[in-house]
């Protein structure tokens, strides 16, 4: 057969680059670009070929460069605030602009008067934050937190802080490992597509794959044991397995003996550790105590070699519990049956799943967030963990706890430091969450990405705040719903786009990944790094700014001290084509296997005497949040809805993707057909949920996936995509205590959110948003 | 003989569609037209599935054009516009098609689309994306998979089974006992649809078990009624 002729075809090139999203995959993209114009998007090879692979969110992104809603010029407001109507203007009018109104209010009003933050939704890289720290001699508000982190939460107070989003889980490939993996509230199978082959290349090997999920997820449908608890109770079922696992002795002792805070003695009255000198409390905290079993005294840790595990007993007329007891006395109360009425499971499930997991071998927890946008997801991160602790199921091969949804939990290393800067350089943080719900000095915000939509609950309330601010600059790819309210709003490049030949590099997939140019900036678009540059030059901060983006890249590579960087080399780097395999072990990553925890005792620590207080120090069954059925609000809003991850977007990332929106064209209201029938809902019918808060409109599917009582409208369409409404008017922005005590900041509940539905008019949204 | 084939472990589709985006944009496919689709066998919709929860099922169904041995379009064309390569794909000549629509009744397995409009692609696109040795799509033409012969003839997978996340497709001569394809052929409840149409169809399936086998465990969280009205205005 004849080749077709190719002498009409223009020249083209490959670009190799790593996707930069917020699904976590980190896929190794081969882009093919030709006349300028990038116009495929397929999988290349990675160093590591584990990680060779990409989804169908990657495969838009020609034309998510190209998206008819991608901004091309900077532009200033004409119309009021909201209306939507700009001008373009030049940079330099755009930049001054910017400048003099900053320089304007921090001399009125101090530097905290300005106040950053971004958004995933926008360029991923972090950006901005050395403007935000120098700017007005430090101390600009910084907005941080947000959602997905109250897992993190947990785990960090377990086994000590990896930071916002440190992961704690094995490597991906490690699940091959695992007798046994239960993944919690982890739906890869919709959210983090390349996830997903790992998963199933364990069960297909053996490895018995549990999933928790209150839904018929795409993962569940290809799960072993599908265990479906009432959306809002896994805090209460992990209880439960707790209380199997202590009661039938279905624990590891060495381990808890060895690695954990089991053995520490804790006072009864104050729910503190047990020090020396606790009886005079005058001094200074040592480490925790623990009852020598041999002399049947209180005694250092390291001056005994017979702990006791088990116990109550008195020191110096101070009532004291070992950690263990306390912990085993606060799950006496989740028997199987009790647990049963929590979570609408079989006592007998609860039995078998606990000793499946303890008997199966070696066993993984994964967790996803699914089970992080509830009000108390910290504590039932501690109880998933408490329950890898007291069976030893941490730091082999195979055994592990974590969460899995994000990133590949590969070999990590470290690059070297970015260009210094000046030890007056900070910010001040205020809570995501507490923005607009308390006064806050901030006049001016600088956002990066579409902020308001996509991390903020309880929108109405969000957008009043907005209102409020004197001056709004927003910098992003598309026109969005922030960007609608903004007074300048800036143009920036994609991760795709640069006149620099090195955007970044990352460490990802056990290999060092360069981003370098594959395109040119689309319109007048520039990359985050000249816009902070060029900012920052205006505002006299010019000299803590490199020239270029690759110096940057070249110096972080060739000043790395990691010696998985050994002999690696920038320049190396770029004549491999962008990628290699950094100099780490070539089994799986085993979170804890070789390092301890990084704890203040060392050890994995289920008890948090902090929390005591506020009665949170064992994780406990706190049953006040809106997604249950004893909720207050739940005979006025039967419905609990959440906001499922779409397979087609990455948070509200490829919300304008015109293939994807070929198969997946617009917000659904998935309910059980039970549901809707009882509201005189039927297919195709549109919808409107609503509760004190908002509503939101959008079209009915019924769908037998979801338990009655449960309703869906997948996370990340845009405010113009809706008929009426916005799902984030709907969400919760309640405020957790103990996550505030610990970490100075909560995570948004999005799924407390309970609402009632009602058929909806067919109309379309005036032009106010 | 040659005789390139496809068999898809149903057990391990997730339904994201990454084959039939990444077909579209290697073929420079316009807005309307699949060449791959993922069917949800199930619920009335995409994405749901039958029963009542908790007992309920679905799974997903790949489905493209199946490179039949003895492929029903062909006869039929009065221009000899479809052919059979050596290798077992069936091909579209696009210059010799009249659009007379003849072959779309005739594929029992609804493979064929006529492209009644000149192809819409996305802004900045215009100029057609994918693979520059694919031909520009036209008006008033059928068209179809062509297992990514190009890409085939490059000695590369078609580009679905590049794609695929989770590794549901493999590809090759179905002929040649070795090979992978052959192997997996031979899985046991491999399947193809439309056994009973006489095409021979190239394409395989393994059976979507794990829905039928998993364990289950929860149950409905009981009577959410709607509220009453309770003189509440």
């Amino acid at each position: 057969r004849m080749a077709k002729s190719n002498s009409s075809v223009s020249p083209e090139q490959v670009v190799n680059t790593v996707c930069a999203h917020n699904c976590g995959g980190r896929s190794r993209l081969a882009c093919t670009v030709r006349d300028g114009v990038l116009v495929r998007v397929e999988p290349a090879p990675a160093p590591d070929d584990a990680y060779t692979g990409l989804c169908v969110r990657c495969l838009t992104l020609p034309q998510w460069v190209y998206s008819k809603e991608r901004i091309k010029t900077p532009m200033r407001r004409v119309g009021p605030r909201g209306s939507g109507q700009f001008v373009p203007i030049s940079w330099d009018e755009a930049l001054d602009e910017i400048v003099d109104r900053f320089n304007a209010l921090i001399d009125a009003h101090g530097s905290s008067s300005i106040a950053f933050v971004r958004s995933t939704s926008a360029s991923p890289i972090a950006s901005y934050t050395r403007l935000a720290s120098l700017l007005g001699g430090g101390g600009t508000s910084n907005f941080y937190g947000g959602v997905d982190m109250a897992v993190h939460m947990g785990l960090n107070s377990t086994f000590g802080d990896k930071g916002m989003y440190g992961q704690h889980s094995n490597e991906w490939t490690d699940r091959l490992n695992s007798k046994l993996t239960i993944v919690w509230g982890h739906n890869p199978a919709e959210t983090a597509m390349t996830a997903m082959r790992h998963l199933l290349n364990a069960r297909d090997a053996g490895c018995q794959v549990v999933v928790i999920d209150p839904r018929y997820s795409a993962t569940a449908m290809h799960a072993n044991w599908w265990i479906a608890p009432r959306p809002g109770s896994d805090l209460a079922l992990a209880l439960g397995l707790l209380h199997v696992l202590i009661v039938e002795g279905l624990i590891d002792r060495p381990f808890l003996f060895d690695h954990s805070c089991a053995p520490f003695l804790v006072r009864t009255d104050s729910g503190k550790y047990f020090r020396s000198g606790d009886a005079s409390t005058s001094e200074k905290p040592s480490a925790p105590q623990v009852w020598d079993l041999h002399s049947g005294r209180a005694v250092e840790l390291n001056s005994t070699a017979a702990p006791a595990l088990e116990g109550r007993f008195e020191v110096n007329g101070v009532s004291v519990a070992t950690a263990f007891t306390l912990l085993t006395d606060s799950v006496a109360k989740y028997t199987p049956s009790h647990v049963a009425e929590l979570t609408g499971l079989d006592a007998s499930d609860i039995v078998d799943l606990a000793r499946t997991y303890a008997k199966a071998g070696p066993a993984q927890i994964g967790l996803g967030y699914g089970v992080d946008r509830y009000k108390h997801s910290e504590l039932f991160a501690r109880a998933a963990a408490a329950i890898a602790i007291v069976t030893g199921n941490i730091g082999k091969p195979g055994a592990g706890v974590g969460v899995q949804s994000h990133y590949h939990g590969s070999h990590p290393a470290r690059l070297g430091p970015g260009p210094a800067l000046p030890k007056w350089a900070s910010t001040k943080p205020v809570p995501m969450i507490e923005v607009g719900r308390r006064d806050l000095p901030v006049r001016a915000v600088f956002c990066q990405g579409d902020w308001i939509n996509q991390r903020m609950g309880d929108m109405n309330t969000s957008l009043a705040y907005l209102k409020t601010l004197e001056f709004v600059v927003t910098v992003d790819h598309f026109f969005q719903t922030t960007t609608q309210w903004s007074d300048i709003v800036l143009p920036a490049c994609t991760f795709l786009e640069d006149n620099s030949a090195a955007r970044d590099a990352l460490v990802f997939g056990n290999s060092i990944y360069l981003r370098p140019k594959v395109i040119d900036p689309v319109g007048e678009a520039r990359t985050d790094f000249e816009i902070e540059r060029d900012l920052a030059r205006r505002f006299g901060l010019g000299e803590w700014f490199r020239e270029s983006s690759e110096d940057v890249v070249r110096g972080q590579i060739d000043g790395a001290r990691d010696p998985a960087f050994d002999n690696i080399t920038y320049d190396q780097v770029v004549q491999a084509g962008g990628a290699i395999r950094l100099n780490v072990p070539t089994t799986p990553h085993v979170q804890y296997g070789n390092d301890g925890f990084t704890t203040k005792s060392g050890r994995a620590e289920f008890y948090i005497e902090e929390l005591a207080e506020l009665g949170e120090a064992l994780p406990a069954f706190v049953a006040d949040h809106e997604a249950l059925l004893t909720h207050a609000l739940a005979e006025r809003y039967p419905m609990l809805l959440v906001q499922t991850h779409a397979r087609q977007r990455a948070h509200s990332t490829f919300f304008n993707t015109a293939w994807t929106l070929e198969i997946w064209p617009e917000p659904i209201l998935e309910m059980n057909p039970d549901d809707a029938r009882q509201r005189g809902l039927a297919n195709g019918e549109m919808a409107e949920a609503y509760n004190d808060r908002g509503h939101v409109v959008a079209r009915v599917v019924c769908n037998p996936d979801f338990p009655p009582g449960m309703c869906n409208i997948t996370e990340g369409w845009k405010q113009q995509q809706y008929a009426d409404g916005n799902v984030q008017e709907l969400t919760n922005s309640e405020i957790n205590a103990g996550q505030t005590l610990i970490w100075g900041h909560a995570n948004i509940p999005f799924f407390d959110t309970r609402v009632e539905i009602r058929p909806a008019a067919l109309k379309r949204q005036g032009a106010e948003a | 003989m040659t005789r390139l084939a496809m068999v898809l472990d149903l057990d391990r589709c997730i339904g994201c569609w990454a084959c039939a985006v990444a077909c579209k944009q290697e073929n420079s496919i316009g807005e309307g037209l699949w060449w791959q689709k993922v069917d949800t066998v199930g619920g009335e919709t995409i994405d749901t599935s039958v029963g009542v929860f908790p007992d309920v099922r679905k799974y997903y169904q790949p489905r493209n054009c199946f490179h039949c041995a003895d492929a029903p379009c062909i006869p039929v064309c009065p221009t000899n516009a479809i052919v059979k390569r050596d290798d077992g794909i069936v091909e579209i000549k696009q210059e010799l098609c009249v659009g007379c629509g003849k072959c779309e009744p005739a594929c029992p397995f609804d493979a064929i689309e006529m492209n009644v409009v000149a192809p819409l692609l996305p802004p900045g696109l215009e100029k057609g994306h994918g693979a520059a040795e694919v031909q520009p799509r036209v008006a008033g033409v059928v068209e179809k998979c062509s297992f990514c012969s190009h890409r085939v003839d490059a000695g590369q997978d078609p580009a679905c089974v590049a794609a695929c996340p989770t590794q549901v497709i493999t590809f090759g001569d179905v002929d040649n006992p070795e090979s992978r394809v052959a192997a997996a052929r031979r899985s046991p409840g491999a399947f193809r649809l439309g056994e009973d149409t006489g095409a021979d169809p190239s394409v395989w399936f393994l059976p979507a078990t794990q829905g039928e086998l998993q364990r289950r465990s929860g149950k409905p969280s009981g009577s959410t009624a709607p509220r009453k009205p309770k003189g509440l205005s």
